[in-house]
């Protein structure tokens, strides 16, 4: 008896320990590895989506094209801008982006490598405007204990090289190269190598109050050419209609699903009512037929956001994909217009030509084609942007002329300030959606130099405040100006 | 008198034994006149006891006490009874010329000796104790008017602290034994019931602070009833040898068993019933209605949120409020005219009475070499909020035998089905929370006069934009519906007889069926039904060789070897149903897209071998050494092995130096060191990317494109297991001939090595990064007092008090970080780690002041600044906790009450900004006023400095501002008008004093049953938290915790009041 429970124990411990290995510990919810082709289109939207939602709302009400609840009193929820900087860029889309480059290069996907380099060049840039100086050469290092902040300058300095680098990667072999995993230009290279000069163009463009050489830098950018030189060129985002997954316009969610805390701020409204601008219905939805309900800026006062949310302007298709406004007015739901599929636009043909336009005209470059034309160029441009969206109607031609006619009236007269006044104007008003190049231009600028706030609360936002969770031992003041902001 | 005879007849008993040995076994056996001998035995209040053991002294023949405490045995002159009881003194009756006995037992009030369960199940005779384990019975928690086992330990064990979610029907309970020791991972005790784990988890379906809090921990699922005792191991060293898991403590639960010594049949039937209300809800105002402070005049609005409106006895007309009848009236949002007035029981109106039953059957018998029990019972409770309730029915079957070859036989098997009606409660960061909606309701609102839901569309009429509670009550239930079983069998064997073995396999498994309802047109969603299913198993083996052996007259050895093996397996999937198509259908078939948002398996295993030896030296001397080696599937393979070990000793004192005396009884010191390891949770090891995950508010796949992502926690390859180091002493001092027992420990425990995610700046490219570091401390001191203040026939008093103090600090935390948000924390608040701090000390956002502490005001607003960076606002830590029992019995009269007192610790009461931001509550009725922020106004460029006046002065604030601009924005420090951002001005010290139980007990005499057909009877009242005090807190009860079990304590938003109960309990045995 005992020499057999004896056995019969040792039966048990033997089999126990045998068939229960202790190599159960791969994550069978989660690969641990991905390929370039998977990493690509969610770095893509993630670092666009990740400006385009609430540093481009926040930058809007700024520079108050729109009137959003929080922020065109310059308070910011720093709770959310927290979540932007940590989970949507750094351990975010540019991550993923960074993932894309790191891994590319041993897999000897160039191309790959070549697109992710571009979009890193473009999101850091950004945040250079928003933040000035960022981690940028300690980013991406899980190892390393303390990671530094780069000069906003440097940072610009060094994404010059890299967009040259990206534009080297892009002419060479490839083991792989991307196609509808592109989002953005479909694994089409040229487009990538377009949207890699005008972004330097961009950059140049942006300093040249600080740098005194940005001129002959501009002319180097112009002289070789092989911008974005037509929509068909154009650098955006274009999001989709569908709700689950939610692949929609953040600003139609607003405007159009959750119908709450957004506005369009009066002073827009005036602007383009002021000058009869033909894109108004595309720009602005009034469900109270006809009437344009907007907010002044900074207003706390008036009805709430509960009690205007079903009479006053949202929204219209450009640039949330939402209604074309065809006079009837109606209360906006889901199911309105695109559907959500609207567009970001990082930077256009029209965005280019005002671009070059302000060059030649501040820093006396040889663009190519003459100051008049550029400004032309640029807003019928814009215009056409409009049209494309394919919703039916569309500005008419004579429409189009006439507001062109009239701005380059008032050009031909104007003085140099007034001419820049005019050029930055029109380009304010084309880039309606992009707060964050409005924002720029603003600070840049000066222009628009006529925004008003009714009731003066808070210190204006002249660059954004670092994170509440970041605190290294290198952290710069949250009260400098942007390196490039004189 | 009756002391008197009893001593007598001891002295009887004792001597006719002593002169029965004067005959030799043969003698009695050849002259042996066996006669039938019968008899009762009784306790001391006359009450026959069932189940005593009567034998024959030096003989087999022996029995046990019948129903009515009866028995009968052959038996013959000259003989000794031996008559023996659990908890009562034996004795021993010689047989004389009478043929019926009356016994009667006393019940044996020297706690020592008695016999705990310690680790394994192992029996433990209390003085060979090295460390602190507190025993309680379960009378102590059954038949309580409280379903849950958790929240009936509140009080009554020092080191243990205890809090709640609220007091909605089967929310979860947090339970903390002598601090938290983990920065970031479970600080729950481990329970273990019948010598397997029982799973104790939280599982959350939506993250609390946005949408339900009332989710249950699975203790809910055990039976108080069936609860026969429960020993609770508070340090290291008596957990050693459960293992990893045992570092925050192991709550023991030994359910009621059959008796194999026990024969006869035994029925006993248990019903109780009991009301519940709410225990506190806000002093609210009457004087000013719904509205707005707007340009000087408190103006009607009928979808303001605020009740900073006109002054209810008044004349005003505005914002749309008109003359009906000479009555001022308006239209409410469903079209009706309506009057303008106070709505005082608006909200308590809204709650209703809830209702408690429970009631159980226990049946068990035995007969001699094999026993069984079967347990029934049945707990309902409907809460006091309209359609949730709790309904829980176990079902549990047990039984034991000895083979004729020696082998024992032990199993059991439980089913429990626990169903939860909850609702959406508590977070802020939906607006689909009844609490919130309910208690924030404007003070003329008529919220259950008015229309709630249009009955043909079922769309809610809200008062404003926040939805209407009665309606979400109705249409947006949550549903979890828990089917559970555990058991297990066990095989004994007695190799040897110093030489035991045996084997128990068991396992615990359920599955968590919810579903959770947002109604179509809550705040203008298209409804949602959330399924979420939770299957969990745990499977536990364990192999135990136990063997004792006296190795010469003065030294006793004793040793345990063992092998376990445990393993724990989860499945978690959760469907988001978006669009609700056919409204009452609250299928997620019924909706138009689903998406499956989480699919979770995780699995882990772990084998341990383990051993105990200890030796007794001349019954006064104690040592006990473990050892227990894991091995883990968390951790790298080739190097998931750890080893940890733990000493103790104990000395009699009294016995050691022979020094006992009336006034001291007894004394025992006791000190050990233990070393518990800890493996990681499953699958830390390698980053882990995220297929189709989330790009900001875009979701994958895009536009038809899949996309992966790269995951935000930064794996470690390298991980290593994290140990505690405790040590431990104390005393056990017995004073005034066993009257007063003081049980006294002092512990110092550290946890390092910690293995925990910590943000790392996201310029990394994570968030969170796995690793091993920080150091966190808990030392404090538990002292029991356990006093028979009164001691006789008749009466009895005696008082007990469990008082516990712990202190915890986080000592380090990884190099270059002094501070970690561990990943609960809610944006402008939340608990963080921060060295040379208290666990969890509470930050928030702050305002501006100078350095010498005057506030910083904005010089054109007149309103307090925020601080660009957050600052610790407060400790939620309890400075102390004290349990004091009183238990005063009179013959069959018992009247027990507790009186619970938590001091100090702070709570982040955010409801309580918004009860003042919204002018709901009395303190904000003094309208007919300016107020002036007492500071210094800010410089206008830099809200951190003052500004100065020409001859460099700060200049004084004198801008006045109203009732509403000073309660909404300015106590909460901000410069927008938001409610809640500065968590300074919402801290309070939750210090609470709380007559937490108060129960009258009376058993039915003995001679009172003589007709029926009931062994024993007893009816008792109990009521629950009927009163507290918490002089420092306004409207809530400071007890709760809106994040219900977990790390996160000490903030409130929105939580469900808690209730106080009133209840009967009737109960016989046949």
């Amino acid at each position: 008896m005992r020499y057999i429970s004896n056995r019969v124990l040792v039966f048990v411990a033997v089999t126990l320990l045998a068939s229960c290995s202790l190599d159960i510990n791969e994550d069978p919810n989660n690969p641990t590895t991905a390929s370039e082709r998977e990493i690509l289109p969610i770095a893509q939207v993630g670092t666009l989506e990740a400006l385009a939602d609430y540093p481009n709302n926040i930058c809007s009400s700024v520079v108050q094209t729109r009137v959003s609840n929080r922020h065109d009193n310059y308070t910011l929820d720093l709770s959310v801008l927290t979540n932007v900087w940590n989970s949507e860029l750094f351990s975010g889309g540019l991550n993923d982006l960074e993932t894309v480059i790191k891994q590319g290069s041993e897999n000897e996907n160039w191309h790959y490598v070549g697109i992710a380099q571009l979009l890193k060049a473009y999101a850091f840039s950004i945040m250079v405007d928003l933040w000035n100086d960022i981690p940028y050469s300690d980013a991406f290092q899980p190892d390393l204990e303390v990671i530094e902040y780069d000069l906003g300058s440097e940072v610009y300095n060094d994404l010059i090289l890299l967009i040259g680098d990206a534009k080297a990667n892009l002419k060479g072999a490839s083991a792989n190269s991307p196609s509808t995993d592109d989002v953005i230009y479909e694994g089409d290279l040229a487009k990538w190598e377009k949207m890699a000069n005008t972004l330097l163009m961009k950059l140049y463009l942006q300093t040249r109050l600080v740098d005194s050489d940005a001129g002959s830098k501009i002319q180097g950018v112009i002289t070789e050419g092989g911008f974005i030189a037509d929509i068909a060129d154009d650098f955006q985002l274009k999001f989709g209609s569908s709700s689950s997954p939610e692949n929609r316009h953040p600003l139609f969610v607003i405007d159009y699903v959750i119908r709450l805390d957004n506005r369009i701020s009066t002073y827009f409204g005036n602007l383009l009512y002021g000058n009869n601008d033909p894109r108004i219905p595309f720009y602005f939805f009034n469900q109270t037929p006809g009437e344009f309900i907007g907010r002044d800026a900074g207003n706390p006062n008036g009805l709430s956001q509960f009690e205007d949310q079903d009479i006053r302007t949202f929204h219209g298709v450009y640039p949330s994909g939402g209604a074309y406004d065809d006079g009837q007015g109606g209360i906006t739901n889901a199911n309105m217009g695109l559907q959500g599929a609207g567009t970001f636009r990082m930077m256009t043909n029209a965005q280019r030509l005002f671009m070059e336009a302000e060059a030649v005209h501040t820093l006396g470059v040889q663009g190519s084609a003459d100051l008049r034309t550029l400004f032309e160029d640029g807003m019928r441009e814009a215009m056409k942007k409009v049209n494309e969206l394919g919703v039916g109607a569309t500005i008419a031609d004579e429409d189009i002329d006439a507001y062109v006619n009239m701005r380059l009236a008032s050009f031909d007269q104007g003085t140099d300030e007034e001419k820049l006044r005019l050029i930055m104007m029109e380009k304010y008003i084309h880039q309606f959606g992009n707060g964050i190049e409005q924002f720029n231009d603003w600070r840049r600028t000066g222009y628009p130099d006529n925004l008003e706030l009714v009731v003066e609360i808070g210190t204006i936002i002249n660059r954004f405040p670092y994170p509440s969770t970041e605190n290294p031992p290198s952290r710069p003041s949250n009260n400098e100006l942007v390196f490039w902001d004189n | 008198m009756m002391k008197h005879i009893r001593s007598l007849l001891m002295c009887f008993t004792i001597l006719l034994g002593g002169l029965s040995f004067g005959n030799t076994a043969e003698e009695t056996l050849l002259f042996s006149e066996f006669r039938n001998i019968q008899g009762f035995v009784f306790d001391q209040d006359g009450v026959p006891l069932i189940g005593v053991t009567v034998a024959v002294k030096g003989s087999t023949r022996g029995t046990i006490t019948d129903v009515d405490g009866s028995f009968s045995l052959d038996a013959e002159e000259g003989e000794v009874l031996e008559v023996r009881f659990v908890g009562y003194k034996a004795i021993e009756v010689a047989i004389d010329t009478r043929s019926s006995f009356d016994i009667t037992l006393e019940e044996d009030n020297v706690q020592l000796g008695e016999v705990v369960v310690t680790a394994l199940g192992i029996e433990r005779r209390e003085e060979a104790l090295a460390y602190a384990v507190t025993k309680l019975d379960g009378s102590a928690i059954s038949d309580k008017t409280e379903s849950d086992v958790v929240r009936s330990l509140n009080g009554r064990i020092a080191g243990v602290n205890i809090s709640q979610s609220g007091g909605a029907a089967g929310s979860s309970t947090n339970i903390v034994i002598r601090g938290n020791n983990s920065a970031t991972g479970n600080n729950q005790p481990l329970f273990v019931v019948d010598g397997i784990p029982f799973d104790n988890t939280t599982n959350n379906s939506a993250n609390p602070a946005g949408a339900a809090s009332t989710y249950s921990n699975r203790a809910l699922d055990l039976d108080p009833s069936d609860i026969a005792s429960i020993s609770v191991l508070k340090g290291g060293a008596a957990a050693a040898l459960y293992g990893s898991r045992a570092s925050n403590g192991v709550i023991i639960i030994t359910t009621h068993s059959g008796s194999s010594s026990q024969e006869g049949f035994e029925v006993e039937v248990s019903n109780t019933f009991a009301i519940e209300n709410i225990a506190r809800l806000p002093r609210y105002q009457n004087k000013y209605g719904q509205g707005n402070l707007i340009d000087g005049v408190y103006t009607f609005s009928s979808v303001a949120t605020e009740s900073w409106g006109p002054e209810i006895v008044g004349d005003e007309l505005n914002g749309g409020l008109f003359l009906e009848n000479g009555q001022r009236s308006y239209v409410n949002h469903y079209g009706a005219t309506v009057p303008y007035q106070a709505y005082p029981n608006n909200v308590e109106e809204f709650f209703e009475t809830g209702f408690q039953r429970e009631n159980s059957i226990r049946m068990r018998g035995g007969n001699g070499t094999s026993g069984f029990a079967i347990t029934l019972s049945n707990v309902g409770n409907q809460g006091f909020i309209p359609n949730t309730g709790l309904n829980r029915t176990s079902a549990k079957v047990a039984g034991n035998t000895k083979l004729k070859n020696g082998l024992t036989f032990d199993g059991s098997m439980t089913y429990v089905n626990t169903a939860q009606d909850g609702i959406l409660s508590g977070g802020h960061n939906t607006l689909s929370s009844i609490n919130r909606q309910t208690m924030f309701i404007p003070r003329s609102y008529d919220l259950t006069g008015f229309e709630f839901i249009d009955d043909v569309t079922g769309l809610q009429y809200r008062y404003s934009f926040w939805d209407n509670p009665r309606w979400l009550a109705q249409e947006g239930p949550y549903n979890s519906n828990v089917n559970r079983i555990y058991g297990y069998l066990s095989a004994g064997y007695e190799i040897k007889p110093w030489l035991n073995v045996s084997y128990k396999l068991g396992t615990n498994t359920y599955s968590d069926l919810r579903s959770q309802i947002v109604p179509v047109g809550s705040f203008n969603s298209p409804g949602q039904i959330i399924n979420h299913n939770i299957a969990f198993t745990e499977i536990e083996s364990n192999l135990l060789l136990t063997g004792q052996k006296q190795v010469s007259d003065d030294i006793h050895l004793s040793f345990i070897a063992g092998q376990n093996f445990n393993q724990r397996s989860t499945d978690d999937n959760i469907f988001i149903g978006d669009g609700i198509i056919q409204r009452g259908i609250n299928r997620i078939s019924n909706t138009r897209t689903i998406v499956n948002s989480l699919s979770a398996l995780s699995k882990r295993r772990l084998f341990g071998l383990f051993g105990e030896v200890s030796m007794t030296y001349r019954d006064f001397l104690f040592v006990t050494a473990t050892g227990r080696n894991d091995w883990s599937s968390t951790l790298p393979q080739g190097n998931n092995s750890y080893f940890y070990p733990s000493v103790s000793a104990a000395v009699v004192m009294t016995e050691a130096l022979d020094i006992q005396t009336d006034f001291l009884s007894y004394l025992k010191l006791r000190a050990g060191f233990a070393q518990i390891g800890n493996d990681a949770s499953p699958y830390l090891l390698n980053t882990v990317n995220v297929v189709n995950g989330d790009a900001g508010s875009i979701q994958f796949p895009f536009n038809g494109i899949s996309g992966t992502s790269i995951g935000d926690n930064f794996g470690n390859a390298n991980l290593t297991p994290e140990f505690t180091n405790e040590i431990e002493i104390g005393a056990d001092i017995r004073l005034l001939n066993y009257r007063l027992g003081i049980d006294l420990a002092f512990y110092d425990k550290v946890t390092s090595d910690q293995i925990f995610s910590v943000s790392v700046p996201a310029a990394s490219g994570f968030l969170t990064k796995t690793l091993n570091a920080g150091k966190i401390s808990n030392r404090g001191i538990e002292l029991g007092i356990d006093f028979d203040i009164i001691e006789n026939k008749d009466i009895n008093w005696n008082l007990f008090v469990a008082f516990s103090k712990n202190r915890s600090e986080v000592i380090e935390l990884f190099e270059g970080l002094d501070q970690i948000n561990p990943g609960f924390r809610s944006g402008a608040y939340g608990n963080i780690l921060k060295v040379g701090q208290p666990y969890g000390v509470i930050e928030g956002e702050v305002q501006n002041k100078t350095d010498d502490g005057q506030l910083l005001v904005n010089a054109t607003t007149g309103l307090p600044t925020k601080a660009p960076a957050f600052e610790i606002v407060g400790d939620p830590n309890p400075d102390f906790q004290m349990g004091i029992t009183n238990s005063i019995s009179y013959k069959s009269l018992s009247l027990n009450f507790l009186v619970d007192i938590k001091k100090g610790g702070d709570i982040l009461c955010l409801s309580c900004g918004y009860y003042r931001g919204f002018g709901l509550t009395e303190e904000t009725a003094n309208r007919d006023r300016t107020f002036i922020i007492p500071g210094v106004l800010a410089d206008p460029n830099d809200p951190t400095k003052a500004l100065l006046s020409n001859d460099g002065q700060t200049i004084p604030n004198d801008i006045q501002i109203s009732p509403q601009s000073f309660w909404s924005a300015a106590v909460s420090g901000s410069d927008n008008s938001q409610y809640r951002f500065s968590a300074e001005a919402y801290i309070f010290d939750a210090t609470v004093y709380r007559l937490r139980e108060l129960s009258v007990q009376f058993k039915f005499p003995k001679p009172w049953l003589d007709r029926v057909p009931f062994g024993s009877a007893a009816i008792s009242l109990t009521g629950r938290n009927l009163w507290f005090w918490a002089p420092n807190v306004p409207h809530i009860d400071p007890e709760v915790s809106t994040y219900g079990a977990g790390n996160v304590q000490g903030v409130e938003q929105y939580a469900p009041p808690t209730t106080k109960n009133f209840g009967c309990n009737l109960k016989f045995t046949f």
